[in-house]
C-alpha cells in the first residue's frame, strides 16, 4: 500500500525572523529586544555608532553567542547556533579579516569550501568561479598574506560565498578598501542579492547603504530605533535650517544651548537649526534676534538636504562616543 | 571527516612555517648531535672525552711508580697524563683540562717497601690509615670535580694497593706463591673478559640510551608550544570564528587542530630515535617493537598538553614565557636531563605526577633493561593515555566556556 504523502506546504516565512533579542554583559546591556526580519533578496542595512549592538546582535544571529533571551528563525526553523543545516544557509564576513596568510587563495577558499561539504570538480568550479568573481584569479596562487588591503578584504567576501549561503551577514565588508576594490564589493553584494540572497549589511558608511540596502535599521544602545524601507525613513525627516552668518565673531557664546555651530566651507560660522525638536519658527525667531543684537550679519539661510546620515545623526545624537 | 580538513589544512600550514620545522624537527637533531659530540659519540668518535684525563707527576723515578703509572693507563676510564712539574700540573688543572692530579712522592717506592702484607689488608689501622699520604702519594681534584674526587681517589688507591701489594707479598712466602699465582690468572683470564664487556655494551649505547630518550622526551612536549601558536594565529587571523561558524563540532575542531601536531610528535620522536640508532650507534633495547607504544603515548600525552596550554594563553609572549618554562621545568623535574639513575627517590617519586617521568620511566623499561619489562610498559603507557585524557577534556572544557 503507498503511503499518503504529506501536502506540500509552502512557506511563507520570513528567511531570516530574529525575535526579541537581547544580550547583556555583566552590567552593560548590549542588546535590548531587538527584532529583525529579512527576506529573500533583501538587502537590510544595519547602521549604528560604534558600541550600539551591531556587532553583538550579528554575533547572536550567526551563532557564534547565545542570546539571554528572544530567538532566531531561519526559514521558520529555530537557530541555536548548532544546527548544521542552518549553518550552511550562513555566510558570514566577519569585520576583521578571516584569512590564513599563508595560504594562497584558492588554498583558502577550497579549505573553507570542504568544512562545508563541498569536493572533488564541484570544489574546483565553485572556487574558480568566485575567484573570478572576486577579481583574485590572476593572484589565485600568491600566499593572501602579500596581497593588498582590497584584495585581502575580496578574499574575505569571497570565502563567505564558497557554499552559497542563503543569508548573508557582512559586517563592514569594505573598511580600508580603495574605491576600486569597494565598487566591485558593492557589485558583488548587489549580485547575491538579485539571485535571491538576503543580506544583512552592517556599515558606517551612509552613502554605501543607501546605494544598495532597500530597508535600513538602525541602532543605539542596544535597541532598534529605527527599522524601515530608506525611502519611508526619510519621508519623515524634519528639516534642517543652515544659517550661513559672517565673520568670526563669538557665535558660539552667544547662541550656546540654541543651535549648534559648524564651521562652513568658506570659514563663516554656520548655525544648524535641527527640524526635528522643537517650534522651528520660535527658535529661528529667537537666533535671529541674538544675531541682530550682537550685529552678526547673516549671508544666507538654507534648506538641509535629505539623507541618510542626517537621519542616522537626528536619531543617535552628535556627541562622540568613543 | 570535518576534522581531518583542519588536519589536513594545519599539516601544510606546518609545512610552510619554518619556524616550527626548525624547533619540532631540526633543533632536537642538532641538540643531540651537540650533545653527542660533546660526549665524543657523535663525528670524532674520541673515546677520551668520556674518560677522567689523570694527570701524574711522578717525583719517585722508580720501578714502583712506572708500574703504578701503568696500571692507571690500564684503566679504561682514565686518560693519564705524565707530566714534568707540578707547576705543569697546577696550570693544566685550573684550565679543565685534567680532572684530578697525582704527585708520586720521591719516598713513594721506599714507603711501600717498608709495608709488610698484614699491613696492607689492615689498611684501616696501620701505617695506611693515613691514606694515600703514608705512601707519599699526593692527589688534588679540580674544584668543578670534588664530588666525582672521593670516588677517584678510592679507584687509585685501588689501583695503587694492586701495585705494592705483590711487593709486600714476596716477602712472605705462602703469599708470594698465592699472589703469582692470581697474577698469572688474571693476564689469561682478562683480554676475553675486556673484549666480551666491549662488544657487549657499545660506549656509545651506554650514553645514548638515556640521552636520546630524555632528550626525547623533553622535545616532544616542546610541540606544546608550537600547538599553542597554532591556536593563537587562528584566534588572531579571525579564522577560528570562521571555524566555529561552519557546520562541525568544536570537538571536532579541536580535534582537528590537534592530530597535525601528534603526527609531528610522533614523527619528531621516531626520528630521533632512528637518527640515535643511525648516527651514534645507540641500542634500541632488546625488543624494539616496545618502543613503538611508548612514542605514540608520549606524544599523545604531550600534545593534550600543548591543547590545554593553547587555550590558557592568549599571547604569543604567553606562550613563550609560559610554554618554554612548562617545557624546561617538566624535563628538569623529570630527568630529561641526567639519567633517572642519579635522581634522589624523592625526585623520582615527584616525577611521576607529570607525563614526563611516566615517559622516561617507559623508556627505560624498553631500552636499559635485558629483557623488556611488558608490565611496566603498560603501566607507563597507560599512565600517558590518562594524563592525555585528563588534558583533552580540561582543554576541551576550557575551549567551549571560551567560545
Amino acid at each position: 500500500m503507498e503511503t499518503p504523502r504529506a501536502p506540500t506546504v509552502v512557506s511563507c516565512a520570513a528567511l531570516l525572523d530574529v525575535r526579541h533579542l537581547s544580550k547583556k554583559f555583566g552590567n552593560h546591556q548590549a542588546v535590548v529586544d531587538v527584532s529583525l526580519q529579512l527576506q529573500p533578496g533583501e538587502v537590510l542595512g544595519l547602521l549604528g555608532p560604534n558600541g550600539a549592538g551591531k556587532s553583538t546582535s550579528m554575533m547572536m544571529i550567526s551563532g557564534l553567542l547565545r542570546p539571554d533571551s528572544g530567538e532566531i528563525l531561519i526559514d521558520g526553523r529555530p537557530y541555536d547556533g548548532r544546527d548544521s543545516e542552518a549553518k550552511r544557509k550562513l555566510g558570514v564576513v566577519p569585520q576583521d579579516l578571516a584569512i590564513y596568510p599563508d595560504l594562497n587563495a584558492v588554498e583558502n577558499l577550497q579549505f573553507f569550501g570542504r568544512l562545508y561539504g563541498l569536493k572533488g570538480p564541484e570544489l574546483k568550479h565553485r572556487a574558480d568561479e568566485i575567484l573570478e568573481r572576486i577579481g583574485l584569479t590572476d593572484s589565485a596562487f600568491r600566499a593572501s598574506g602579500n596581497y593588498s588591503g582590497g584584495m585581502k578584504r575580496r578574499l574575505n567576501f569571497g570565502i563567505a560565498l564558497m557554499h552559497e549561503p542563503s543569508i548573508l551577514i557582512l559586517d563592514e565588508p569594505t573598511v580600508g578598501v580603495d574605491p576600486q576594490s569597494r565598487s566591485h564589493l558593492l557589485d558583488c553584494v548587489r549580485d547575491q542579492a538579485r539571485s535571491g540572497v538576503g543580506i544583512i549589511y552592517a556599515s558606517h558608511y551612509m552613502e554605501e547603504v543607501q546605494a544598495i540596502c532597500e530597508k535600513v535599521a538602525i541602532v543605539d544602545h542596544g535597541k532598534v530605533l529605527a527599522c524601515d524601507a530608506i525611502p519611508k525613513l526619510l519621508e519623515g525627516l524634519a528639516t534642517d535650517l543652515l544659517i550661513y552668518v559672517e565673520g568670526e565673531g563669538d557665535v558660539r557664546g552667544r547662541l550656546a544651548g540654541l543651535a549648534r555651530i559648524e564651521m562652513g566651507g568658506d570659514g563663516n560660522n554656520v548655525i544648524v537649526l535641527s527640524g526635528a525638536c522643537g517650534d522651528l519658527g520660535e527658535r529661528l525667531r529667537s537666533i535671529l534676534h541674538h544675531l541682530m543684537a550682537a550685529r552678526i550679519n547673516v549671508v544666507r539661510i538654507e534648506t538641509q538636504q535629505t539623507n541618510l546620515e542626517r537621519l542616522f545623526l537626528q536619531l543617535t545624537g552628535y556627541g562622540l562616543r568613543d | 571527516m570535518s576534522a581531518w580538513q583542519i588536519t589536513r589544512k594545519d599539516l601544510l600550514l606546518l609545512l610552510k612555517d619554518k619556524r616550527a620545522v626548525v624547533l619540532l624537527l631540526v633543533l632536537p637533531l642538532l641538540f643531540i648531535s651537540i650533545v653527542g659530540m660533546s660526549t665524543g659519540q657523535f663525528l670524532t668518535k674520541d673515546d677520551d672525552a668520556q674518560r677522567f684525563r689523570i694527570l701524574v707527576v711522578d717525583r719517585s723515578q722508580s720501578e714502583l711508580s712506572e708500574k703504578l703509572v701503568a696500571a692507571l693507563r690500564r684503566q679504561k676510564e682514565f686518560l693519564v697524563r705524565v707530566v714534568e712539574s707540578a707547576q705543569e700540573a697546577d696550570e693544566t688543572l685550573s684550565r679543565g683540562d685534567a680532572s684530578m692530579w697525582l704527585t708520586i712522592g720521591a719516598e713513594f717506592e721506599q714507603r711501600a717497601d717498608e709495608l709488610r702484607i698484614s699491613e696492607i689488608f689492615n689498611s684501616d689501622s696501620g701505617p695506611l690509615a693515613g691514606g694515600p699520604e703514608a705512601l707519599d702519594l699526593r692527589l688534588e681534584t679540580r674544584p668543578a670535580a670534588i664530588g666525582i674526587g672521593r670516588l677517584l681517589e678510592g679507584v687509585i688507591f685501588t689501583q695503587v694497593i694492586k701495585v705494592i701489594a705483590p711487593v709486600a707479598a714476596e716477602k712472605n712466602a705462602v703469599t708470594r706463591t698465592w699472589i703469582r699465582k692470581a697474577e698469572n690468572e688474571e693476564s689469561e683470564a682478562n683480554p676475553q673478559m675486556v673484549s666480551s664487556v666491549e662488544k657487549n655494551i657499545p660506549k656509545a649505547a651506554a650514553v645514548y640510551s638515556w640521552i636520546v630518550p630524555g632528550f626525547t622526551v623533553m622535545f616532544a612536549f616542546f610541540v606544546i608550544s608550537v600547538m599553542a601558536r597554532s591556536f593563537i594565529a587562528e584566534r588572531e587571523n579571525g579564522t577560528l570564528r570562521r571555524l566555529l561558524l561552519a557546520p562541525i563540532s568544536r570537538t571536532s575542531v579541536l580535534a582537528g587542530k590537534t592530530i597535525p601536531f601528534y603526527v609531528t610528535s610522533v614523527i619528531q620522536c621516531s626520528l630521533l630515535f632512528l637518527c640515535g640508532r643511525l648516527l651514534f650507534g645507540m641500542s634500541w633495547g632488546p625488543e624494539p617493537i616496545y618502543l613503538i607504544p611508548v612514542i605514540l603515548c608520549t606524544s599523545l600525552a604531550a600534545t593534550s598538553l600543548g591543547l590545554l596550554l593553547a587555550t590558557a594563553v592568549h599571547t604569543d609572549q604567553q606562550v613563550s614565557s609560559y610554554g618554554t618554562t612548562l617545557i624546561l621545568l617538566l624535563s628538569s623535574m623529570s630527568g630529561c636531563f641526567f639519567p633517572r639513575d642519579m635522581f634522589p627517590q624523592t625526585m623520582k617519586r615527584a616525577s611521576l605526577f607529570i607525563p614526563h617521568g611516566w615517559a622516561l620511566k617507559a623508556f627505560d623499561a624498553v631500552l636499559i633493561q635485558s629483557t623488556v619489562d611488558v608490565l611496566t610498559v603498560a603501566t607507563c603507557c597507560t599512565m600517558l593515555i590518562a594524563f592525555a585524557v585528563a588534558f583533552f577534556a580540561v582543554g576541551t572544557w576550557r575551549f567551549r566556556n571560551a567560545t
